[in-house]
């Protein structure tokens, strides 16, 4: 009898694990006039379900340092609310005429289930503060999430 | 030795178990700083903190505003277990959390730091960091507030943690050390970890296990560096080198300058940042010439909600977009920093307000002493940012009816710059005046409608003794209320019950229940006041006012009182016992009767029910008249 159990418990637990379907993201870049101009372009790769990061670039098109604010990138979800975003390692400015790559952490979103599935047409807008020669400039980089079923094995 | 238990499930089941019984007090929404100060407990603040645009001021002890002045450990536990169970936001608490530490003696604070060392190391191997962004935002929080906190602020060296029963107890640093080592992490987790050691290991004058010095800052400014400069400002052991930190800041940021003035003067910048933490430029020498709002600023509508009886007024925001009153929350804080941008004569650029101190900014800037909003609802909170008092006298409002807008004039030395316009209305409570005193009368009302705009009205209402002022906007007229009203006549006694009758012994019927009495009659309403009305539309007509006045305003009589019920009537008396006829048989076989027997006896008749007394009259309403003024 006690075996019976276990067998109807274990059978549940694979049948819930069988159920949460687990997704993968896609982002598409969106009005790139927001992202860059004469002086700076700011690109990202985001990656929330991997190694759970941003990772941006920035290439500097002016004649003088570039400084980014680097404390003070953020990014806004569907919800609304800005998280800020820091780089793993400590940056300073980006010379000029060159580019740097900042892994941006963290950035997270739901892999499995109706929670993931949630954010397909979810529009997450980074902005990162730079100031070519000097001047504050905010830089946005919109992105359009989509997720599908993720193909696994079994 | 301290040991701290890792407490994190322990707090989030506690909290669940407080909302589940339903023991937390209840607060009205919004619930401003005022009444959140004069309440003074852990439960306010939190309920305050849990709104939009909520201020951390709140939680500053030498705040100019309302704030609490204490924050004990329930205090510090209540607001650290509402933000982990989610009731406010991450960053409020943080926030908050960061001005009680700024204001706490150093045992406090030390206390709270020991408080939170268990929580980080919860969270930061808890695997929902990992997936879950509300978890990650909480582990942000405590994150940043444990590597922000103030220079030479320190938890206690001894204090070990346990916990999970495989782990041995080691301290909060060395237990993250651990778990980085044996790969225990996942990627953002090992990512908050490597930050947390590396701005520790700054904190023993170390940086990627080399010492500190300036030949290394030089390098650090040389590559604009201001995020390992920052930690080093904020977290070296040795005063001096900390200040050398700060030092290359201002040069990094004196070298971005966009302002040749800066560069121009690049010593006497460096002095002064360091000495005040921003570039304040002279109004004396370089005086306004123009200013504007940039396009981010608040763009809110202000409420305001009126208390007619204490003549008090509570402001609040709406945001316009959104239009309903349910995102009613409190007004936020204005920030005239990176808002406010001023063109003064003799600078190359324009020039915004000061911003916090220690972000070391060198371009010029306007000091908030030299900044006014000319309104005497708002007051200048610290720096560059102001407040709007939020719990006033009503009476301090009533001007406002005469404004399309709310104004907020910004001064920029004493000159007029430039002027916040956000959206204004009234909302108002029923004006009912019931009567009082031997005879219960509604009061005679003395009534001025006032116009001071076309779209709002200003009652003034005087009972006999004292006034009571109402702004109502004119589309409320239709569902608004200025009455004086009778009291109700009281309600009559009901008639007494009849007596039951009695019980009929063996073989008799049962007696006949008496009849209730009759109820006694309602009184009679009392008659309602006389309201007399002036209109003063000054240069607008009053013509569309008539209708809706003469519906909103209305002398009512009391209600008569109700009759009382008739008396039960009093219930039959149940019949007696019925008995059986008993006999023996003789010694002749002969059935003798020894006993006739008997039917039971019948229940008596039940009482009548008494008669219900009559409604009593209704009181008749007063005259309402216009009178002259229009």
């Amino acid at each position: 009898m006690r075996r019976g159990w276990w067998g109807i418990l274990a059978s549940c637990l694979l049948c819930f694990s069988g159920c949460a379907t687990r997704y993968m993201y896609r982002f598409d870049p969106e009005r790139p006039e927001e992202a860059g101009d004469v002086d700076a372009v700011a690109e990202a790769a985001a990656d929330p379900t991997g190694a759970r990061l941003i990772t941006l670039t920035v290439t500097n098109r002016t004649a003088a340092p570039l400084a980014v604010d680097w404390t003070r990138i953020s990014v806004m979800g569907p919800d609304g609310r800005a998280r800020a975003l820091r780089p793993d390692t400590d940056l300073g400015w980006v010379p000029a005429g060159a580019t740097q790559t900042a892994r941006l952490s963290p950035f997270t979103l739901a892999e499995y289930g109706d929670q993931a599935l949630a954010n397909e047409g979810a529009r997450f807008v980074l902005e990162v503060p730079m100031r070519p020669n000097g001047e504050l400039k905010v830089y946005r980089i919109h992105l359009g999430a989509h997720v599908a079923p993720l193909k696994e094995r079994g | 030795m301290k040991t701290a238990p890792l407490s994190l499930t322990t707090l989030a089941v506690l909290a669940a178990a407080a909302l589940a019984s339903g023991c937390l007090p209840r607060y009205p929404y919004p619930l401003t700083t005022a009444r959140v100060a004069e309440d003074g407990s852990a439960e306010a603040l939190v309920a305050y903190l849990g709104q939009k645009d909520a201020s951390p001021s709140v939680c500053d002890a030498r705040d100019q505003g309302p704030h609490l002045s204490s924050f004990g450990g329930r205090t510090r536990q209540a607001l650290l277990r509402a933000m982990l169970d989610g009731a406010i936001d991450p960053e409020a608490w943080r926030a908050c959390e960061d001005r009680i530490l700024r204001r706490a003696e150093p045992k406090e604070a030390a206390a709270a730091l020991d408080e939170l060392a268990p929580v980080y190391r919860s969270l930061i191997s808890d695997h929902r960091v990992e997936t879950e962004p509300a978890t990650v935002d909480r582990l942000t929080a405590v994150h940043r507030l444990y590597l922000d906190r103030r220079a030479g602020l320190e938890g206690d060296p001894g204090q070990v943690i346990c916990g999970p029963p495989s782990s041995p107890c080691m301290s909060m640093l060395d237990g993250v050390r651990a778990m980085l080592a044996k790969r225990e992490l996942g990627p953002v987790a090992s990512r908050f970890g490597e930050e947390l050691v590396s701005t520790a290991d700054v904190g023993r004058g170390l940086w990627q296990g080399r010492k500190v010095d300036v030949a290394m800052m030089d390098a650090l400014a040389a590559a604009g560096n201001e995020m390992t400069l920052g930690r080093f400002a904020q977290r070296l052991p040795d005063p001096a080198l900390r200040e050398e930190a700060r030092r290359r800041i201002v040069r990094v940021h004196i070298a971005i300058s966009p302002f040749p003035e800066v560069h121009q003067q690049a010593a006497a910048v460096e002095e002064a940042v360091l000495r005040d933490g921003h570039n304040r430029v002279s109004l004396d020498q370089h005086p306004l010439v123009q200013a504007a709002l940039d396009p981010k600023a608040p763009i809110r509508s202000v409420v305001v909600q009126q208390h007619v009886w204490p003549q008090k007024a509570t402001l609040l925001a709406v945001e316009p977009t959104r239009g309903s009153e349910v995102t009613a929350t409190v007004v936020p804080e204005l920030r005239l920093s990176g808002l406010l941008w001023a063109q003064l004569s003799g600078l190359s650029r324009a020039v915004s307000a000061c911003g916090r101190k220690g972000d070391l900014d060198v371009d010029p800037c306007i000091d908030g002493s030299d900044l006014a909003i000319s309104s005497a609802l708002a007051y200048r909170a610290k720096g560059a940012t102001f407040r709007l008092r939020d719990e006033l006298d009503l009476g301090s409002v009533l001007p406002l009816a005469r404004e399309a807008s709310f104004a907020l004039p910004v001064q920029i030395g004493g000159r007029d710059a430039v002027t916040l316009q956000w959206g204004l209305t009234f909302s108002a409570e029923p004006m009912v005046f019931k009567g009082g005193g031997a005879y219960g009368a509604g009061p005679d009302l003395d009534v001025t409608v006032e116009r001071p705009r076309a779209e709002r009205v200003v009652f003034r209402v005087r009972p006999g003794g004292g006034e009571y002022d109402e702004v109502v906007e004119a589309r409320d007229l239709s569902g608004f209320e200025l009455v004086s009203r009778g009291l109700s006549g009281s309600d009559g006694d009901d008639g007494a019950s009849g007596s039951d009758g009695s019980s009929g012994g063996e073989c008799q019927d049962g007696g006949p229940g008496s009849d209730g009495g009759p109820g006694g009659d309602g009184g009679p309403g009392a008659n309602g006041g006389d309201i007399r009305i002036r209109l003063t539309c000054g240069t607008l007509t009053c013509d569309d006012l008539l209708e809706p006045l003469g519906q909103a305003i209305a002398s009512q009589g009391g209600r008569g009182g109700h009759g009382g019920s008739g008396g039960r009537g009093g219930s039959g008396g149940s019949g007696g016992s019925g008995k059986s006829q008993r006999t023996h048989v003789d010694s002749d076989g002969n059935t003798v009767v020894d006993e006739e027997g008997c039917s039971a006896g019948s229940r008596g008749a039940d009482g009548s029910g008494g008669l219900s007394g009559n409604d009593g009259s209704s009181g008749y309403p007063g005259r309402v008249t216009f009178i002259g003024g229009r």
